[in-house]
């Protein structure tokens, strides 16, 4: 093999795969991370204690320091209080009404590692979930393992 | 954007050899000084001359050490990552020759959601046999193609993490970890003698990790011989500087 040859190749491959593979070796950013959040789905309770979905006007969901409201859906999701084990919050069920019950969950918190990029989120684990009676007969927790998984329900409160 | 770097080198290679080829058929042409409309006319002349005693498998012993120098030039570019990778090859005859990689790594990841470190050290044992006849013993230049398996003991260190929500902001810490990750490459590349006993080569290798399971959680920042520990399948690139000792 002529040696200019194995020059030329040698330089041409050799330079710009180092150049390409330098290049690439650059940190990836956060792009996947998603705030965990728990699904509540609204129930009606008849008087034979038959259920079924209830399609709610305008539910709101009061927290500390900010609110969740949407119009006619028969489910909601909020994410739970990174910050402790326990939360609770003001429901109703047309907040024109503003019939509140308050819901208070307790639950434990397990890091999940997500990627080196976007480090850690929670997980959580609902050990309980308790209602005042105001408009609200029963909550029910149904998926106890608050996770990624979007299509999980964790919380039935029946009206 | 890295999937189309990693698109135009895979061609960028491809022509390499494939063009390569063409100068290895002309320069054995030459070389036997056979007229060229004989060599045109006639191709199995021309296999006759590519096998013949002249050039085959005249690639002597040999045993040469060395260093991955690319892998010290990104040591200056990246201050949070230190990685060596040192080879012994042993040239057998048949154009072939085995590899032995030795490997550490000291990594260091830094940003507001994550802070770790990790060490790794481990072995990458392969073949190798060269694309095209040598012309002489002294004749070292080649493409070469080859495969390994290489297994590396990572340490990854506590982890703090930081997560942030509309609640707030937390922090915590994980335990420290060792694990073991195994894994498999194919190489591909060009070297050439610099001097009779200095030899530079590059190669490009596609790797994959084989027990991943592994690395669900959080994952060495750099395994020794392999690269990323958190992508499963990578590429990566080496310049090679080696001598020869015997």
């Amino acid at each position: 093999m002529g040696k200019n040859t194995i020059q030329y190749y040698w330089l041409l491959g050799g330079i710009f795969a180092m150049l390409v593979f330098s290049a690439c070796n650059k940190e990836a950013t956060c792009l996947q991370y998603a705030t965990i959040g728990a699904r509540v789905d609204f129930k009606t309770l008849n008087d034979s204690l038959k259920t079924k979905d209830t399609v709610l006007l305008k539910p709101i969901l009061l927290f500390e320091t900010f609110g969740l409201i949407n119009d006619n859906v028969s489910a909601m999701r909020f994410t739970l209080n990174s910050t402790a084990d326990s939360m609770q919050f003001l429901i109703a069920a047309d907040s024109a009404k503003a019939i509140f019950d308050t819901i208070k969950l307790n639950y434990t918190r397990t890091a999940n590692f997500v990627s080196k990029e976007c480090g850690y989120n929670y997980y959580y684990t609902l050990q309980s979930a308790r209602s005042s009676h105001v408009a609200v007969k029963k909550i029910e927790i149904i998926q106890p393992l608050i996770s990624d998984n979007i299509n999980a329900k964790h919380l039935q409160v029946y009206y | 954007m890295q999937s189309t770097f990693k698109y135009i080198i895979n061609i960028i290679c491809i022509l390499c050899f494939v063009n390569i080829a063409n100068a290895q058929i002309t320069s054995t042409i030459d070389s036997t000084k056979a007229p060229i409309d004989t060599v045109v006319k006639n191709k199995s002349f021309i296999a006759k001359v590519k096998t013949s005693a002249l050039f085959a498998n005249s690639q002597p012993k040999a045993l040469y050490v060395g260093i991955d120098a690319a892998k010290l030039v990104y040591n200056l570019l990246d201050s949070n990552r230190l990685r060596i990778e040192t080879y012994a090859e042993l040239f057998l005859k048949n154009k072939n020759w085995i590899t032995a990689n030795v490997g550490f790594a000291n990594a260091k990841f830094s940003s507001t959601a994550l802070q770790y470190s990790s060490q790794s050290s481990g072995v990458l044992v392969g073949y190798a046999k060269s694309l095209f006849p040598f012309i002489s013993d002294k004749d070292m230049d080649n493409a070469f193609i080859g495969f390994g398996y290489g297994f590396a003991l990572n340490r990854v260190g506590e982890a703090t993490y930081t997560i942030s929500d509309i609640w707030g902001t937390t922090t915590g810490i994980t335990p420290a970890n060792t694990n073991v990750a195994h894994f498999a490459e194919l190489d591909a590349g060009f070297r050439m003698a610099i001097t009779k006993r200095f030899m530079l080569g590059w190669r490009i290798q596609g790797k994959t990790i084989l027990n991943a399971k592994v690395f669900k959680t959080i994952a060495p920042i750099y395994i020794a011989n392999y690269g990323a520990g958190d992508k499963s399948t990578i590429f990566g690139y080496n310049l090679m500087a080696t001598w020869r000792i015997w």
